[in-house]
């Protein structure tokens, strides 16, 4: 869609097409960028989840955590 | 695993009966790992309210495409662990019959937190460690406050530095 010289001389509100460039590269700067860890492709959300880690131990699961957990209402 | 987007329609498709099925396999073996770790838990005590957890699955797969179709990006795991706990607050899917007082939807969104964190963390080779006070708070937090989709993917990315 192209612009007439009389519609760019409007600049509504005092926005020109200057303004909107520099506001879409501020959003697009704004834009959350976290890359998923696993690959996507071949294993989902849950796969990463249940796969074994090096600091896999459930017996050394933080205590303060583990009572938290539980709300105190489960002894 | 492929987009439910209709490339041709650009409407989401929803997820096949097979395709939640193998979903729920594996959140119920993260439910088991949940009722091994904490003390006092059975996992035969867990009841599930089984339209709601299915909801939820559905929910998160369609943020999925709103991620790739609005934003352009693949949803990562902190996002994804962010939905799932804020679905899991808001609709509470969970029920403890032995205990009936124990929040266990809070407990279980605190735990797949915990845990996505401590994998994230693993994974990037950075340390992770959360206090007695921090969990506290959190878990005070997520049963008490408001708190949106966005305020959790928030807290995660805070806690990943």
């Amino acid at each position: 869609m192209s612009l007439t010289q009389n519609a760019l001389d409007e600049a509504p509100f005092g926005i020109t097409l200057d303004d909107i460039a520099a506001f879409d590269r501020k959003q697009e700067a704004n834009r959350v960028q976290n890359a998923p860890i696993r690959d996507v492709n071949s294993r989902d959300f849950w796969d990463f989840m249940l796969e074994p880690t090096l600091t896999d131990d459930d017996t050394a699961y933080p205590a303060d955590v583990l009572e938290e957990l539980s709300g105190g209402e489960l002894n | 695993m492929s987009l439910h987007l209709n490339s041709a329609t650009g409407r989401y498709i929803p997820l096949s009966p097979e395709e939640k099925y193998l979903r729920l396999v594996k959140i119920d073996k993260f439910i088991k790992r949940y009722a091994g770790i904490v003390p006092g838990m059975d996992y035969t005590d867990i009841v599930c309210r089984k339209d709601i957890l299915l909801d939820i699955i559905e929910k998160v797969e369609k943020r999925r495409v709103y991620f790739h179709v609005f934003h352009g990006i693949t949803m990562s795991e902190q996002n994804e662990v962010s939905l799932y706990c804020f679905w899991l607050l808001k609709l509470s899917p969970f029920f403890n019959k032995k205990h009936p007082n124990h929040s266990i939807n809070t407990s279980i969104a605190f735990f797949m937190l915990y845990e996505a964190v401590r994998r994230i963390s693993a994974h990037k080779g950075r340390p992770f460690i959360m206090g007695k006070d921090y969990a506290h708070d959190l878990i005070y937090a997520f049963q008490n406050r408001d708190i949106s989709k966005e305020a959790v993917m928030l807290t995660i990315k805070s806690l990943l530095v």
